[in-house]
């Protein structure tokens, strides 16, 4: 998929661990390591304006568009 | 769901049941009937022509008639495994797992079997009628149900839920993977 996931660079930037930002969004590590991993085929503009609010950056900072 | 699937099971159950106990009276009629109408049956006394291919020499009718006979039993007991095949996806909406791979595929099994079924005892019907279309013949031999075409629509309704459920297991497994 062309869409790419940098949560972990921004996770790493903030120095926040995976299980603190998913309890902090209130989904399941589970879910945020497919999100991570880009297996998801999806994000709720809920779950993004979420990770955006407690990360402190933009959409465009978590994903990016590669041409593949 | 739960208690509905075991209904439908129940049903199913008393429909195999029904249809096992057809299949015996039919063997039974088979045996006994059908060969003591042959028996009588004195093909000299025709002077016509008794079927389309006309076969008048009592051998060939005698091996015409269990031939087609069996194959038609044979097909009966075929369809006994579609009804197998829909028990399993009810037994699998008993366990509440409703878009899995499995289902999908027990639906086009279900699906073929009926079609198969349904085309063959068409063909097997055009057969029988056409060798042995004198009514002194048929009204004694076996009699083939004509409630058969409607399994054929069951058949093509199977292909429909199969391609569905295919739709539905992909929506489905996209939600899941919806954070």
């Amino acid at each position: 998929m062309p869409i790419i996931v940098n949560l972990d660079v921004m996770l790493a930037k903030r120095k926040m661990k995976s299980k603190e930002l998913a309890e902090k969004i209130g989904i399941t590590t589970a879910n945020l390591s497919i999100l991570k991993s880009g297996k998801a085929k999806a994000i709720r503009f809920s779950t993004l304006e979420a990770i955006c609010t407690i990360l402190e950056c933009q959409p465009g900072d978590i994903l990016e568009y590669r041409k593949t | 769901m739960k208690d509905k699937s075991l209904v439908l099971q129940i049903l199913l159950g008393i429909i195999i049941l029904t249809t096992v106990g057809d299949l015996i009276g039919d063997l039974r009629d088979y045996n006994l009937e059908t060969i003591k109408s042959l028996k009588a049956w004195n093909y000299e006394k025709y002077e016509e022509r008794q079927s389309l291919f006309n076969l008048r020499s009592k051998p060939w009718l005698e091996f015409s008639y269990h031939s087609l006979t069996l194959t038609t039993l044979a097909f009966k007991i075929y369809l006994l495994l579609g009804f197998y095949y829909l028990i399993c996806v009810f037994h699998s909406f008993e366990k509440e797992k409703f878009f899995s791979p499995a289902i999908i595929s027990y639906f086009k099994k279900a699906g073929n079997v009926f079609l198969t079924y349904c085309i063959s005892v068409f063909i097997l019907n055009a057969i029988y009628y056409s060798t042995f279309y004198d009514k002194n013949i048929t009204k004694h031999f076996y009699k083939f149900d004509e409630g058969y075409t409607l399994l054929f629509a069951c058949g093509i309704a199977f292909y429909a839920f199969a391609e569905i459920f295919k739709k539905a297991q992909t929506l489905q497994e996209e939600n899941d993977l919806t954070i």
